[in-house]
């Protein structure tokens, strides 16, 4: 509720038709990085017992980063190990955000994205041609 | 050691039996199975056990009552709903509780069933008043020294006193049907011989305490929720006024009937008021007969009900101005009265009651039953055609704000509509000007309703802007229904015509897009 009615930049969120635990959120691509321009679909399963537990998000348009792997799972520790009950929706998807421009390289779920890092240019192609409208 | 198993088989065949019969609470079975176990079992063990049977009838019996005895009391709450269709199964819980002595038992368990199954949020408060009331006659019946009753009338009342509706509950159960009150005496009612004996036999405390304390009355229970009676009675006196004044006619019999009924349990200095109210009512009708008759016969359309300023509660007085043809009327009814009862006046409560309208068109009429504000606005076009919004609000003596209010009344009901020079004219014929209204209604981008509605959008639909964004954002393009029933889930107290006059507000903002029909999505930038 918080969320919606925030209306933050770069970031929203919204119920599914009928299931208050599923989610579809929208991360725009922040700017300056290499996804500068994409919009980004995101689905969010919360358990029953969130906030205590993480909810299950996944990018459902494809997707190119190192911590991202080809079915969308993301590996983010405020997601797994490092949850906790203050986090929300908001907070969730703005560290999602900032996890574009500022990849985890050293555990990556992409290990050909996290060679190509440092290259922008060819990053930004290979982005380019991932990102698929749904 | 070998019987007691037997008996404790015969116990839970006892239990399917009853639990596998339909309705198991509109039929007494106690006695037809007391029978059985005493004709039949006890003979039975005695034959198959032999010498080393120690079994005898009396425990069997026992064990029949313990048995039945936990059937209805698990069934209690429906016992309660059912009442007095579960009568059957409320004698045989009572006998059965005295019988074996379980009578705290049943006073927990009732406890633990009320205040599971009744005292939830899910549970309509007139629904809990009602059952209330219809528990409060089970448990005089169950166990007439209302110790029982006490116990759960606490527990109840606490509970309603959380409510806020529970006041208006309460008043309508008394008053909505109040042959309620008149039938409980249950004393007569038909328990049969065998447990009238046994009731007798036992002489539990109820009987003997039966002259000193009579059982609980469910006006008294009810109004006992409430602190203070005097909060009770004003309430009601509301209630009255409220239903008095938008009766058409005068007819006062049932207010006259309930009121008599609280005459039995408050004082009747502290009705005085209702009954000033209800004497009001009927002197009205005199009155008002009186002056009908003294006017000429074109000029009475008018009842009036006249009320005693201090016996009533406090009315709203809203000015207002009249269309000639009603003022030179009230006028004359002014006079009139003044002579019939001198040195009083009369100050006209327009604000409430109701106007019979039959409107007469060049092609149609039309037969309406509105508000008397509703009515003053058409009345001022009468022999005009066409008024100006400004020139509306200086007869009528209202805000612009609910001028506009009424006058769009009108416009949905294809009587008045607005011309382009923001003037307000008066649909005569339905064919061609008809035509122009609905279409300006159904075209969701006609540009001048889009600019009136942008006016008329409160603040309280353009706060759900961020929402609907969010919405649109994430879930594509929607019909209207579908965001107006998510919206609905977040708080959104609008009509839908008010959601979609905004959605189109957007559309002229540039946020949002028409995707064809009733659908809209955000706009692609």
């Amino acid at each position: 509720m918080q969320l919606m009615m925030a209306n933050i930049p770069g970031v929203s969120a919204f119920p599914e038709e009928g299931n208050l635990l599923s989610w579809i959120a929208t991360i725009h691509g922040p700017v300056g990085t290499v996804y500068d321009g994409f919009t980004y679909k995101l689905s969010m399963k919360f358990p029953l017992n969130y906030p205590f537990t993480a909810p299950t998000i996944r990018f459902e348009t494809p997707m190119y980063h190192p911590n991202v792997d080809t079915a969308g799972n993301i590996c983010l520790d405020i997601l797994k190990e490092k949850w906790s009950a203050i986090y929300n929706v908001q907070t969730v998807l703005l560290s999602l955000q900032s996890l574009l421009g500022e990849p985890n390289n050293d555990s990556p779920l992409n290990g050909q994205a996290a060679d190509m890092w440092s290259k922008p240019k060819e990053f930004r192609e290979m982005v380019r041609q991932t990102w698929k409208e749904i | 050691m070998n019987s007691y198993k037997y008996a404790r088989k015969q116990g839970t065949a006892i239990e399917d039996c009853v639990q596998h019969n339909e309705s198991p609470m509109e039929q007494s079975y106690l006695e037809q199975y007391l029978c059985w176990g005493r004709d039949t079992l006890v003979p039975w063990l005695n034959k198959v056990l032999g010498s080393c049977s120690d079994i005898t009838g009396n425990q069997i019996e026992y064990h029949i009552y313990q048995v039945f005895c936990n059937l209805r009391i698990n069934k209690l709450f429906e016992i309660i709903v059912d009442f007095p269709n579960s009568e059957p199964a409320l004698t045989e819980l009572k006998v059965c509780v005295f019988e074996t002595d379980r009578y705290k038992f049943l006073k927990a368990s009732l406890n633990r069933i009320i205040s599971r199954r009744l005292l939830h949020l899910g549970a309509q408060t007139s629904d809990i008043v009602s059952i209330f009331v219809s528990s409060i006659k089970c448990l005089n019946f169950l166990d007439p020294t209302a110790d029982l009753l006490s116990s759960i009338s606490m527990l109840i009342r606490n509970y309603l006193r959380t409510r806020p509706d529970s006041m208006r509950s309460v008043i309508n159960i008394l008053t909505g049907d109040a042959k309620d009150s008149d039938d409980m005496d249950l004393e007569n009612s038909t328990i049969s011989n065998t447990f009238s004996d046994i009731l007798l036999r036992n002489g539990f405390k109820g009987k003997v305490l039966r002259d000193q304390q009579l059982p609980a009355d469910i006006t008294t229970t009810l109004v006992k929720i409430f602190d203070s009676p005097d909060v009770f009675i004003k309430e009601f006196q509301t209630l009255l006024g409220d239903r008095l004044i938008s009766r058409s006619d005068y007819e006062t019999d049932r207010e006259l009937k309930n009121l008599e009924l609280l005459k039995k349990h408050f004082s009747e200095a502290k009705l005085h008021q209702c009954e000033v109210m209800i004497k009001d009512l009927m002197d009205s009708k005199r009155i008002n007969t009186n002056i009908c008759n003294n006017m000429d016969p074109e000029s009475r359309f008018v009842n009036m009900k006249v009320l005693s300023r201090l016996f009533w509660p406090q009315f709203t007085f809203e000015p207002q101005n009249h269309p000639p043809c009603v003022s030179r009327f009230l006028e004359k009814y002014d006079a009139l009265y003044s002579k019939l009862k001198s040195m009083r006046s009369l100050r006209h409560l327009t604000n409430y009651g109701t106007v019979d309208l039959d409107l007469e068109f060049e092609d149609r009429t039309l037969s309406l039953t509105v508000t008397p504000a509703q009515a003053s606005i058409i009345g001022f076009f009468d022999g005009k055609d066409t008024l100006s919004l400004s020139q509306l609000v200086n007869l009528s003596g209202k805000s612009a704000q609910s001028v506009e209010k009424l006058v769009s009344f009108w416009k949905s009901k294809g009587v008045l509509k607005q011309n382009m020079n923001a003037t307000i004219s008066v649909v005569e014929r339905i064919d061609d000007e008809g035509a122009l209204v609905e279409q300006e209604m159904t075209d969701v981008r006609g540009h001048e309703e889009v600019e009136q509605n942008v006016e008329a959008i409160p603040e309280t639909v353009k706060m759900f802007r961020p929402f609907v964004q969010a919405m649109l954002g994430n879930l594509g393009s929607l019909p209207v229904d579908r965001i107006y029933t998510s919206l609905k889930a977040f708080g959104f107290t609008e009509s839908q015509d008010k959601l979609r006059a905004y959605l189109d507000s957007l559309i002229e903002e540039d946020l949002l897009e028409a995707a064809g029909g009733n659908v809209y999505s955000l706009l692609k930038k």
